[in-house]
């Protein structure tokens, strides 16, 4: 058995390309900065919608499996203002601006996901005198638009 | 270093401990009133996923002792109104917050044929 599993908790890295055009450029051809201060990041997931139905004269359920449901990627950032990216995805939140975006994952074979995806949500947290005080984050989300592809 | 900055700030605040402010323990033979204080946990500093270091959280004790606790309470106090609330440069640490999270409340001490009274209060600081 390999021992190749890895962390959850640190390594992993979110990549934002520099182009904004109305065709974006293949990621090979595209320039990449590293998300600062990425605090979590999900993967987009692979879920398929699912189809139930019933055959005459067969007692057994059966299914089906459809197409790829919508996906995002989720993850928050701790807010600093002097660095540019934050700034463009807080841009890029209010003009449905599409990126190519890649996840860099923490295992030693470095397995990269790359896609195609615009900031469809950007959520800074509350400022609250109530609690000691704690990093000023931003929820975000990336909503993925076309095929994930995967490099292991 | 959160330390070596407290003790700084506790020593500037010239209470009627002066500058005998000590972390960990009051050395014997010491003239008191004096202030020591030290660590009580905290440390669970949160990281980015790039491995960032975040804000640090210090718990720590300070304790106030003295002859008579009539001459602790006061220093206590000015301790108190120090750091209860305190936000903004201590020497090279930057804190984001500090709250007293137990307020001073009495303690007694025996060495050998002496018997000290004093206070003991728990601050929370979030600095980096």
């Amino acid at each position: 058995m390999s021992n190749a599993y890895y962390s959850a908790n640190v390594g992993a890295k979110l990549f934002m390309g520099a182009s904004t055009a109305t065709t974006l450029p293949a990621p090979g051809s595209d320039s990449f900065t590293e998300v600062p201060l990425l605090g979590s990041i999900k993967p987009p997931a692979n879920q398929l919608s699912v189809g139930f139905f019933n055959i005459l004269n067969d007692a057994n359920r059966r299914s089906v499996g459809g197409k790829l449901n919508d996906r995002t990627c989720p993850g928050n950032v701790v807010a600093d203002w002097t660095e540019t990216v934050h700034q463009n995805m807080e841009a890029d939140s209010l003009a449905q601006r599409k990126r190519n975006w890649y996840i860099l994952y923490p295992d030693s074979g470095a397995r990269r996901d790359d896609f195609v995806g615009f900031i469809s949500k950007w959520d800074k947290t509350e400022f609250n005198a109530g609690d000691d005080a704690v990093e000023h984050r931003v929820d975000f989300e990336i909503t993925v638009d076309g095929a994930v592809t995967v490099t292991y | 270093m959160i330390d070596q900055d407290l003790l700084a700030h506790l020593k500037a605040l010239a209470t009627a401990a002066g500058v005998r402010v000590h972390i960990d323990t009051v050395p014997q033979d010491t003239t008191l009133p004096a202030i020591a204080f030290r660590h009580s946990g905290g440390g669970n500093t949160p990281k980015t996923l790039g491995n960032v270091s975040l804000f640090t959280r210090a718990n720590i004790d300070i304790e106030v002792l003295a002859q008579r606790q009539d001459d602790a309470y006061p220093i206590a106090v000015a301790v108190k109104n120090s750091l209860h609330g305190y936000r903004g440069t201590m020497g090279s640490s930057d804190v984001q917050s500090s709250r007293c999270v137990s307020d001073p409340s009495n303690i007694s001490a025996v060495d050998g044929d002496k018997v000290f009274r004093g206070l003991i209060a728990s601050y929370l600081i979030v600095h980096r």
